[in-house]
């Protein structure tokens, strides 16, 4: 079988390390910046918006940093949706969306070893079912279920605010998605931040 | 002579602000236990007074009340959102009493109420987040996680991350700079152009913060950081030594405390903070 980004060389010892610490709370940083404007740009309320970019950070974070970029996926929310004026407690229910958004194509790209360059039609299938249909999908049953236990929406609106997050997040994280992982895969896979495997 | 004033992550504070007076542990715990007020309480009455209890804290504190214009937008589109999603999906029951019929859409009474009561709800919730942005700073937040004994990294981390929020945004302006320099007019745009190109930037500002990482990291690992805290060993927490805890960070805390905990017990053993209770439901 022919030799992918995530194998390791002979003899490659691997650790987490201070570079780790600080992609994830620089990613954070982008995170929450791209997502507050999304947030604003076309909201639906509770945080939920029509086009949240901040998607991209995730879907891309987890599989370039693995839990790195799957844990700062899932904090710059909450700064992302405080900033856009949604409650705290919002923020903490979205918590478990947010995680699955990052993890699922972190693990599928891991599993499947797929190149994160999207260099092949299977790569793109990949992407295309783990980091943008699945996991948002996941992520939006999971959100439109707190917004309903919550009390803040309906059973009738449901598949109101279900749409509006799965295609809100679906449309942001294949365009930019595709193109971060297009454009900077190459570098990023021989910088020493990237992770083969979750940690390190 | 100009007011002194002190940067928060909303905007900036007078320097006298009587919120200074509060240890930064006591104002993050500030957003941690009020923040669970509108949660538990569903009576809008309450919900009310909290907001209004809220605004008289913003004034106390001598925030600027227009930092509240601008989430006037936020406000108006969860209203919006709430009164479409309660009225036109918020399902029909024989005993409902209907206000209008619009085509096969019935706007009920019970739907709008209820619209009324979670609207009421999330207007506190967002005052407590904007009172909180309004009055804190990335030092204060760091403090606040060092003083609750948060583990080294974890707090370090909260601050680099909070600090690379406005790295990332003078590289935002960076780049919005050098569109404007290439004679691209942003103003010129149409809306959903406006939105794909703010959508854009990620990729600029990933890379950016890819390069960055290993600056702050080679700066960590020549100051001997590690995940632990200092390879030196145990020292003195230089920031944390600048607060101290006073009489009335105490007093705050056990009242918020105290606050919470009867609002939990009388939610659980009386139905005074029912919905029912509440004069929408007398109506």
């Amino acid at each position: 079988m022919a030799k992918t980004v995530w194998d390791r060389e002979p003899g490659e010892i691997r650790r987490p390390g201070t570079i780790h610490i600080a992609i994830m709370a620089l990613l954070i940083g982008v995170g929450a910046v791209a997502g507050t404007f999304g947030s604003l740009s076309v909201p639906l309320g509770y945080g939920v918006t029509g086009f949240w970019p901040g998607v991209a950070v995730q879907a891309v974070g987890g599989i370039w940093f693995g839990m790195w970029g799957v844990i700062a996926g899932f904090l710059f929310p909450f700064i992302s949706n405080s900033l856009a004026g949604a409650p705290l407690y919002v923020s903490f229910a979205y918590l478990p969306s947010n995680l699955i958004q990052g993890l699922l194509p972190a693990w599928a790209f891991r599993y499947f070893k797929a190149d994160p360059s999207l260099k092949s039609g299977r790569d793109w299938i990949l992407f295309l079912v783990f980091g943008v249909i699945v996991n948002n999908i996941l992520g939006a049953a999971w959100a439109v279920t707190a917004l309903q236990w919550f009390g803040l929406i309906t059973v009738e609106s449901v598949p109101l605010f279900f749409s509006g997050w799965t295609i809100g997040n679906g449309v942001p994280a294949l365009i930019f998605g595709a193109i971060l992982l297009k454009a900077l895969s190459p570098l990023v896979v021989k910088h020493r931040s990237f992770v083969k495997g979750w940690w390190a | 002579m100009p007011t002194k004033m002190r940067r928060s992550l909303l905007g900036y504070l007078p320097v006298d602000s009587p919120i200074f007076s509060l240890h930064p542990m006591t104002r993050l715990l500030f957003l941690l236990i009020v923040s669970a007020y509108p949660m538990i309480v569903r009576l809008p009455e309450l919900n009310v007074a909290g907001s209004i209890f809220m605004l008289a804290l913003f004034r106390v504190s001598k925030v600027d009340l227009r930092v509240i214009k601008n989430y006037k937008m936020a406000f108006v589109n969860l209203f919006f959102v709430i009164a479409i999603a309660y009225t036109f999906f918020g399902g029909y029951n024989p005993d409902y009493r209907v206000l209008i019929e619009l085509g096969p859409v019935k706007v009920c009474w019970e739907n709008l109420r209820w619209a009324m009561v979670v609207y009421i709800q999330l207007i506190f919730a967002i005052l407590i987040m904007i009172f909180f942005l309004s009055t804190m700073r990335e030092r204060d937040i760091v403090v606040g996680l060092r003083a609750l004994r948060v583990p080294f990294v974890l707090a370090y981390m909260a601050g680099l991350a909070l600090r690379s929020i406005g790295l990332s945004i003078i590289d935002f302006n960076t780049i919005r700079e050098a569109e404007k320099a290439r004679a691209l007019d942003l103003q010129a745009l149409p809306f959903s152009e406006k939105v794909k190109k703010f959508g854009m930037y990620i990729v600029p500002l990933v890379a950016l913060a890819i390069r960055r990482s290993d600056e702050v990291s080679n700066a960590l690992d020549s100051r001997g950081f590690r995940f632990t805290g200092l390879k030196s060993g145990k020292r003195t927490d230089y920031i944390l030594s600048k607060y101290r805890m006073t009489k009335l960070d105490y007093a705050v805390l056990a009242g918020m405390g105290v606050f919470l905990a009867g609002i939990i017990l009388i939610s659980i053993y009386t139905d005074w903070l029912a919905l029912e209770s509440s004069l929408l439901y007398r109506i």
